[in-house]
């Protein structure tokens, strides 16, 4: 399987007030096509930071990011889902979800019936005229997942999406999320600092301890979706994930 | 013990001495040469002899003096006759106890209209400058009522008659007036001693195409006034402040390098050098006088025009606004 | 059996409660009606009587009774509605202009900080000048006609305007220019159309909002140079010691101000009708 997402020898360093705070080290990592990728660690490490640096939002110190896309000028490659919502707020849902796709040369009901579509992927089909003042977090953040999955990206990327959630909403975004992965196939970069969140819906989950962050663990899960909370296995990985995390980083 | 008394009594006297000897005088003045009389009359000890403590206070305009003086909060008016109509008028009880100047008023031209008079009569110059500039003049005086706009229309409409369309007016304080003609922002304007004195120097291109005796004859300028209740409380006090007032219309006309180093007071000090002072006293814009019967004819002449202008609804009868008694009783004593 | 009748009481006061909560709210509501009704009358009353018994001079204090007389006086000499509409075309001049140069220069002093920081002494000299204190340049710069009125007005306007826009510039998320950034939004003017302005528009709307009110304050100074309009006519009607005129207009202007506003807010409520 070609690499879809091809990160060499990424290093990092903060520099704030003549601090200097190395975050990143050395990190290389390859992110298959097609696959769910959970980044693991606990918070601090830098995960944020990997993502950034992926998404083209922070430049690295040392190494490269490569990405296996064709680049369109009137099309995004990559979209992002932030661990807030970060919608509008003087926008309807519908034009938040349609917000990226205002680069190319696609008509206004072109790019609102693409963004209905979306909202309908997400579970939010007649939610369009509301402003978001007027949704509860969970439909909020539905509502920033849409608007990536409305452009049709060839990866998505996501910095812990469903933490500020409560346990219930957040369970059903996840087999949501499982769901989607399985019907549209596309590469998909999860940051999250839950073991149980990983397992219940990644293919790999990349374990990044240390500092500056290394990429200490890998482990491949190939239960297929949908998955049960809560069995045997799922234990089992847990608790391999969990000595993995507390291992010093090598 | 003794000793205390003796200091308590002692005290005691002399605090009741002053407060019987100085009686507070609240004077209130518009910064005009007309109001020199009261000056000269503190700067020389006068007042204080009479047993008058002088509390002089700046005001923009009469009217707003006027409502000082009706609400109690000063004793004496000192400023021009014009506004004490329309207060009568207003049921206040007003009385004229001495007048100070006549004529005082006077009409600049700026650079652009002074030309045009050469050789031409006012009302053609005016013409001419509309003709030239495609507006009329703008002439800069104080609100409607006041002494100065009604002279200015005296003479621009009654006296040289000058087409209404050719002349604009505009109202403003006595400061800013001053400074549109400095400025030029005005065509012409109304002018006072000292203003008049210090606007030639400010800008030599003025000229004063019109003296106060041709705008109108013996034009009742400044007077000293006191509310009728005011003047029955204190006949002593008025009676002398009308007599140094006489004194110091003396002492103007023919001492008037010594009159002049006390009128500074009146402008702000060090803000009028006494040289503009002594110039702007010796104008043929300065006429002092003292006598309210100089202007009782001419006051009535000033009440009908201005009801022809629509300042006064109508002419009421002047008996009451001049205290001639007073003044009478004032110079035989002097 | 121990419960029943304490589980009956509860649901019965509760009942009872609700009713009387209900009577308590339209009283209170008619009740206030009345007490403002009352305060206004008795307000009104004290006013008519303190000149009326004397006790203040008339031209000092007119009494309510005078106003509709000299209300219509004014109209029927058309000085009313010249006058009005003299000074609202000033009073609109100058909002709008200083609004439009105050909001801009704001805005993009807010996106530059090498800007801000150029014009931050500059800024902290001239914006303390009272608008009076304008005059003298006003007449010099031009004349006495409307302009040097509009150019007082519209000073007051501009600062306030500044640095509401500045402020509410500033006061922008980071993480929704973040978010532009990362769907492909790299561009200023894209960032300042779809992100900066919508979400500083609150912040300036409130400035806007007391600049309304500030340049009628400024109406009165500026026109009382000579430039016709309400300050004039104030000024002309306390020089005759028309006191009643005086205070004809001060209604005029408080109506005025308060239509004006009320429009305002109506426009307000519209453009961020996306809000809680």
């Amino acid at each position: 399987m070609e690499a879809m997402i091809d990160l060499d020898n990424i290093g990092l360093t903060f520099t704030r007030d003549g601090t200097e705070t190395e975050v990143l080290r050395g990190l290389t990592l390859a992110i298959p096509a097609g696959r769910l990728v959970a980044v693991l660690g606990p918070s601090g490490v830098g995960k944020s930071t990997l993502l950034r640096v992926i998404a083209g939002l922070l430049a690295p110190n040392t190494g490269s990011v490569t990405l296996d896309i064709t680049p369109d000028r009137n099309k995004l490659s990559v979209a992002m889902v932030f661990q807030d919502a970060r919608l509008l707020p003087w926008r309807k849902v519908w034009s938040n979800a349609a917000f990226g796709l205002e680069h190319g040369q696609l008509s206004s009901a072109e790019r609102r019936s693409k963004a209905e579509a979306a909202l309908a992927l997400v579970g939010l089909a007649g939610f369009s005229e509301r402003y978001p003042h007027e949704l509860s977090g969970g439909q909020r953040q539905r509502v920033a997942l849409a608007r990536a999955l409305a452009v049709d990206p060839e990866i998505l990327l996501m910095d812990e999406p469903f933490a500020a959630l409560d346990a219930i909403t957040r369970e059903g975004l996840q087999d949501e999320l499982a769901r989607i992965h399985a019907a549209t196939g596309k590469t998909i970069v999860f940051v999250t600092h839950s073991i149980d969140e990983a397992v219940h819906i990644a293919n790999e989950v990349v374990v990044l301890t240390g500092r500056p962050a290394q990429a200490t663990a890998k482990v491949t899960i190939d239960a297929p979706q949908p998955r049960r909370r809560g069995g045997a296995d799922t234990a089992d990985l847990v608790a391999r994930l969990r000595a993995g995390l507390l291992e010093p980083a090598s | 013990m003794r000793f205390w008394k003796i200091v308590a009594t002692g005290l005691a006297v002399s605090w009741a001495a002053t407060a019987s000897a100085q009686q507070p005088l609240r004077v209130g003045f518009i910064p005009v040469m007309g109001v020199a009389q009261v000056f000269v009359a503190e700067g020389e000890g006068w007042l204080k002899e009479a047993g008058l403590k002088f509390q002089p206070a700046t005001f923009e305009s009469g009217p707003n003096m006027i409502q000082a003086l009706s609400s109690g909060t000063l004793d004496v008016y000192v400023a021009g006759l014009g506004p004490l109509l329309t207060a009568r008028t207003k049921g206040i009880d007003v009385r004229v106890i001495a007048a100070t100047v006549v004529e005082e008023m006077g009409f600049a031209a700026g650079s652009t209209l002074a030309p045009l008079f050469d050789g031409r009569p006012p009302a053609a110059a005016f013409k001419a400058f509309r003709e030239k500039n495609k507006r009329p003049a703008k002439v800069a005086t104080q609100p409607l009522g006041s002494g100065p706009n009604t002279a200015v229309q005296h003479w621009l409409f009654e006296v040289v008659k000058v087409d209404k369309a050719d002349v604009e007016i505009v109202e403003m304080g006595i400061d800013a007036t001053q400074r549109a003609l400095a400025t030029g922002a005005v065509e012409g304007g109304s002018v006072r001693e000292p203003a008049w004195t210090i606007l030639q120097k400010q800008n030599p291109a003025i000229k004063l195409v019109a003296t106060g005796k041709e705008m109108f004859p013996n034009f009742p300028g400044v007077v000293v006034a006191v509310l009728g209740s005011f003047a029955d409380k204190n006949p002593k006090a008025v009676e002398d402040l009308v007599r140094v007032t006489v004194r110091a219309t003396k002492l103007l006309k023919e001492k008037p390098d010594q009159a002049v180093k006390h009128i500074g007071a009146a402008f702000g000090k060090g803000l009028v050098s006494d040289d503009i002072l002594l110039t702007a006293l010796k104008s043929p814009q300065t006429q002092f006088t003292s006598d309210p019967r100089s202007i009782a004819e001419s006051t009535v002449k000033l009440q009908d025009y201005q009801v022809k202008i629509g300042v006064l609804k109508k002419a009421e009868p002047l008996d009451g606004l001049f205290a001639q008694s007073v003044y009478d009783r004032a110079i035989a004593g002097n | 059996m121990v419960c029943s009748p304490s589980r009956f009481t509860i649901a019965q006061s509760r009942a009872t409660n609700g009713n009387e909560s209900r009577t308590a709210d339209t009283v209170t509501r008619t009740k206030s009606v009345a007490l403002s009704a009352f305060g206004l009358a008795g307000f009104l009353l004290i006013w008519e009587l303190v000149p009326g018994l004397g006790l203040v001079p008339a031209t000092i204090l007119p009494p309510p009774s005078a106003l509709p007389g000299a209300f219509l006086s004014e109209i029927r000499n058309g000085i009313w509605l010249s006058a009005l509409s003299r000074s609202l075309s000033h009073y609109l001049a100058g909002l709008t202009i200083g609004c439009v140069l105050g909001v801009s220069l704001g805005i993009f002093t807010g996106l530059w900080m090498p800007l801000e920081a150029t014009l931050a002494w500059v800024v902290r000299i001239l914006r303390p000048i009272p608008g009076l204190a304008w005059v003298p340049f006003a007449i010099l710069w031009f004349g006495i006609a409307p302009a040097a009125a509009i150019f007082i007005i519209s000073t007051g306007v501009f600062w306030i305007s500044y640095f509401a826009a500045l402020g509410a510039v500033r006061a922008v998320d980071r993480e929704l220019i973040e978010l532009a950034d990362a769907f492909g939004f790299r561009r200023a003017d894209q960032k300042l159309f779809k992100v900066i302005l919508p979400a500083a528009t609150p912040g300036i709307l409130v400035g806007v909002r007391t600049a309304l009110g500030q340049a009628w304050m400024a109406v009165v100074a500026a026109e009382i140079f000579g430039v016709p309009g309400l300050g004039q006519r104030m000024m002309q009607a306390s020089n005759l010691l028309a006191s009643d005129i005086v205070v004809v207009y001060m209604a005029t202007m408080a109506a005025a101000y308060g239509a004006i506003d009320s429009i305002f807010v109506a426009v307000q409520s519209w453009l961020l009708r996306w809000k809680r």
